[in-house]
């Protein structure tokens, strides 16, 4: 059939369907795809402009290079693995439990996303260096003689990297777990389930979508990621994404960064295609019924009937495990359900302490009187607080990258949506190359984009507008939101529509009425993400918002010049305090609608 | 299906958006047009401060040309061959560029020449200037180190070496050049034009390396942010840190027990430069020169111990605060100019060498 006439017309006609797509693509392949290969064809010629595979020879000169890959898949690995394995059981205590306790557990998890990348790993320096925190506790409790090594190494970057990865994570795979019919529990007990069986039977198989987009924008995210990795690290922690800054920076040797983010790029969509082959892209875009067991090749039918054993297998294990604690002498007749949600909750409470303790620590270092980030702080002051009120750049910057920040927000859900859409439920012609695509600003370091657009923008007047910068956040933004929403839409029965059609409702009212409620949770997620990566997003910031207008970012990143100063500190304090306060107002006006 | 609980996160976004749309109303693009502008990029921070002091609002005063500081990264180079290339200019000149910096501009043909005339541009020395950069300060290298964990102090780089005498944790800087320069001054060679006749002869590299092969062992860190090495020196993650004179000298006045030995140490310069086309480069050379005066640049000291590089400029400053800078004759003397040229050479060679010497394990 392909080649013929009705093959094209097929396709076409698929491409029509899948609209909702083209939007996201439209604007990744102008205001990413272009000018980044613009900047990365330099990468192929040499300094006579001729055609040259000079850059290229020069990565396999030494092993330097592909060492560092090394390293950098290692880092995202583990850095994926911890926030997975540490972020289900948060994520699943959400999705099982109502009310107040829920709200504060969201806002406690979402700690780290309120303080910049930079004061997180300064924090992570004086909670973990060999005068610190933990050091300080260890030695006053007599646990250790001498301080213990716990930075400078490969768990220090793995700790500091999953602080800031663990909400992702976390999110994503709760606006999954929130869809899971809570019936189907029942309907297992009632046919004589035990809670273990019924937890990895049925619920874990479920929640299985969330897992596989929260390990894929982890692993990716992390491949970019070099600020934790340089100031918690030794030098065996390199990442590429360092190589290239310097090459482009230190040596003005663009060609060669474009080569080594060809490098990163090519090898992160190897592991892309790796995780389509073995997981099937069935795990991120839903049509998992309809395909997994004709198209879907032998490796993803031998993946699937050994999870299935997997987990038929761990049901078993707990399950006899349960059974055994309960026989053991002298233990009381607590309920077994009971026994879990203890369990449960004070294993997240460990995670969400972790989460939330670096913001907490920079709280009474904001108010300290020596000029560096110290524990214990030394004296009392409000001078940073201070110099931030005194100072309209700092109040110029904070607003400016709220609005910013919101304006990308909007703009991605706004586009990420109808491109979940058709994703997930359209047949769209080579699917896995259209979500490899999506998914590419996201290993794309930071600085190649930067200049790429500086470029693009230049030419057409956009470099100093707030409409250029938040065009270049939205590139970053967009795949987050779109891999969240469609996350949400695979455990999405379409079936729920046509029952609404059939009972008479319009499109626009089962969208409003049926569609909107289930994927809400999706969209909010989706709109928090866009706006915490254009609210913590530096180097595009530099380039694109120009010379007078400043950002956040920009305004901390330059305050922490010759040290990093409370400042900082009184910064993130100040953010803590603001979305505490909103929190909690959205909650008692909730409560009050309620009340009506 | 139907999730009960509805309030929290969609309440607290829409109250979220609603009180921040209440915040930003008041304009957010206000550019004030003043009737003659300059938008001078520096490195900002204590940078900003200290200059807006010493030159921005005393070059207003006397022009009646308002400055504008904007932040840039601390090497600006992707941003001025981006704004050359594209003649866009994000600003009009540019401050607190290191020598090998400017160096990699010039012969990029990146820059605007400068005006180096009048009697301030005079007294600054020859190797401070060249037709299209301007050093108005001075930076040093220096071996810094707590006092509290030492009874003698540190007198040289090749105390860091000294393992039995000064046991320790050590933290290095991860960049070829400072390291084989340390190395080799502390393997006896004296600092100088002596330095680059060891690397050029055969072998030279090697002795270089193999000198730090003894030290690897006793790094605890290797830090890449200079902001960085002042956070270890300060909070005790390590006793022996060289690092430049400035961080050390701000953990110092933090009140951490930190001492700078200056003998041995190597310095550069950081300076001004325009880059090529842009639209006020006239006002930009005003300016630069404006920063070359005695009094402007003695103004910057207080609050930024660079050293001036204009040696007229000791007779404004307080002897407690000269002493700390590096252009003090007391500490230039113990000191010795780094080779930019010679590095900008070997640059490349050196990094690589350097770093697969790191990760070696």
């Amino acid at each position: 059939m392909k080649g013929t006439a009705t093959g094209l017309t097929q396709r076409l006609h698929q491409w029509v369907r899948g609209w909702g797509v083209l939007p996201a693509l439209v604007l990744l392949v102008t205001v990413f795809l272009v000018p980044v290969s613009q900047l990365l064809r330099l990468s192929i010629i040499d300094d006579t402009g001729q055609l040259s595979s000079e850059h290229y020879l020069r990565l396999f000169e030494s092993g330097l290079y592909f060492r560092v890959l090394g390293s950098t898949f290692n880092i995202s690995l583990w850095t994926t693995v911890v926030c997975l394995i540490a972020g289900y059981p948060v994520a699943y205590l959400l999705a099982t439990t109502t009310g107040r306790a829920r709200s504060s557990l969201v806002l406690w998890v979402l700690m780290p996303f309120w303080t910049s990348v930079l004061v997180r790993s300064f924090a992570w320096i004086v909670i973990l260096g060999r005068q610190g925190l933990l050091n300080q506790i260890l030695t006053t409790l007599g646990l250790t003689d001498a301080p213990l090594e716990l930075i400078y190494n490969f768990a220090s970057v793995i700790v500091g990297m999953s602080h800031a990865m663990m909400p992702l994570a976390i999110l994503t795979m709760l606006a999954v777990m929130q869809n899971i019919d809570r019936n189907l529990h029942r309907a297992a007990a009632t046919l004589g389930a035990r809670g273990s069986h019924i937890f990895w039977r049925i619920y874990f198989p479920l929640s299985l979508p969330g897992v596989a987009a929260a390990g894929l924008l982890v692993f990716i995210t992390s491949l970019g990621f070099f600020v934790t990795p340089t100031l918690l690290g030794s030098p065996s922690e390199t990442m590429l994404a360092q190589v290239i800054v310097i090459q482009i920076d230190e040596m003005l040797d663009w060609g060669f960064a474009g080569a080594v983010a060809v490098l990163l790029l090519v090898a992160s969509i190897a592991v892309f295609f790796v995780f389509d082959l073995v997981l099937g892209m069935s795990a991120l875009t839903g049509d998992i019924k309809a395909t997994n067991s004709r198209r879907g090749g032998s490796l993803t039918r031998a993946s699937a009937r050994f999870g299935y054993r997997v987990t038929a297998a761990l049901g078993w294990i707990g399950a006899y495990a349960g059974e055994l604690y309960d026989r053991l002498p002298g233990r009381g007749k607590v309920q077994a359900t009971e026994r879990r949600r203890v369990i449960l909750w004070a294993t997240v409470m460990a995670v969400v302490i972790f989460l939330a303790a670096p913001s907490f620590f920079l709280v009474p270092i904001s108010f300290s009187g020596s000029s560096f980030f110290e524990w214990p702080p030394r004296g009392f002051s409000l001078q940073w607080y201070e110099t931030l009120f005194a100072s309209p750049l700092w109040q110029q910057a904070m607003i400016r990258s709220v609005w910013v920040g919101l304006c990308t927000a909007v703009l991605s859900v706004i586009i990420g949506t109808p491109a979940a859409f058709a994703l997930s439920r359209q047949k769209i012609p080579a699917k896995s190359v259209v979500m490899a695509f999506i998914l590419m600003p996201m290993v794309m370091p930071h600085i190649i984009v930067a200049l790429a657009l500086f470029y693009a923008f230049a030419r057409i007047g956009l470099v100093g507008t707030s409409f250029g910068l938040i065009l270049g956040h939205t590139i970053f933004s967009l795949p987050y939101a779109i891999v969240t929403i469609m996350a949400v839409l695979r455990n999405y029965d379409i079936r729920l529509d046509h029952a609404a059609w059939t009972l008479g409702a319009t499109q626009l009212t089962t969208f409003r009425r049926v569609t909107l409620p289930i994927i809400r949770t999706g969209m909010i997620t989706a709109f928090l993400f866009s706006f915490v990566k254009s609210f913590d997003e530096l180097t595009v910031a530099l380039f694109i918002s120009g010379g007078t207008s400043t950002t956040l970012p920009r305004q901390m990143w330059a305050d922490a010049l010759l040290n990093v100063s409370p400042t900082l500190a009184a910064v993130s304090t100040l953010i803590l305090a603001f979305v505490t306060v909103v929190i909690i107002c959205g909650e008692m006006i909730g409560r009050r609608k309620k009340a009506y | 299906m139907f999730v009960k609980d509805r309030i929290t996160r969609r309440t607290m976004l829409k109250s979220l958006s609603v009180g921040t749309a209440g915040i930003m109303m008041p304009a957010i693009w206000q550019r004030s047009e003043a009737a003659q502008t300059l938008t001078v990029s520096d490195p900002g921070g204590v940078y900003t401060t200290a200059w807006t002091e010493a030159y921005y609002e005393p070059f207003k005063k006397e022009t009646g040309i308002t400055i504008i500081p904007v932040v840039r990264r601390s090497n600006p180079s992707a941003e001025f061959k981006a704004q050359v290339e594209t003649n866009n200019y994000n600003w009009d000149v540019s401050g607190g560029i290191n020598s090998d910096v400017a160096d990699l501009l010039v012969a990029s043909k990146l820059v605007e020449p400068l005006d180096l005339t009048g009697p301030e541009m005079t007294a600054i020395p020859a190797d401070m200037k060249n037709e299209f950069y301007f050093a108005d300060s001075v930076v040093t290298f220096v071996l810094a180190y707590r006092t509290d964990r030492f009874k003698e102090p540190l007198t040289s780089f090749a105390d860091i070496w000294d393992v039995n005498k000064f046991a320790g944790r050590r933290a290095m800087r991860r960049l070829a050049r400072d390291m084989i320069e340390i190395a080799l001054r502390a393997d006896g060679v004296p600092g100088g034009a002596e330095i680059y006749k060891v690397l050029e002869a055969p072998g030279g590299w090697d002795r270089a390396f193999k000198k730090l092969d003894e030290i690897k062992p006793q790094v605890k860190v290797w830090w890449d942010s200079a902001a960085q090495s002042a956070q270890l020196l300060q909070n005790g993650e390590v006793d022996i840190c060289p690092t430049f004179n400035a961080r050390a000298q701000s953990a110092a006045e933090a009140g951490a027990p930190v001492a700078v030995t200056w003998n041995g140490g190597f310095y550069s310069a950081t300076g001004w430069c325009i880059p090529k086309g842009a639209p006020k480069a006239d006002l930009a050379r005003q300016f630069v020169k404006f920063c070359a005066r005695a009094d402007r640049q003695a103004a910057f000291t207080t609050k930024l111990p660079n050293g001036p590089s204009n040696p007229e400029a000791y007779k404004f400053i307080e002897q407690k605060i000269a002493v700390q800078l590096p252009t003090f004759p007391e500490n230039l003397k113990q000191t010795t100019r780094v080779n930019d040229a010679f590095w900008g050479r070997n640059k490349a060679q050196s990094d690589k060498k350097f770093n697969e010497w790191l990760l070696r394990g």
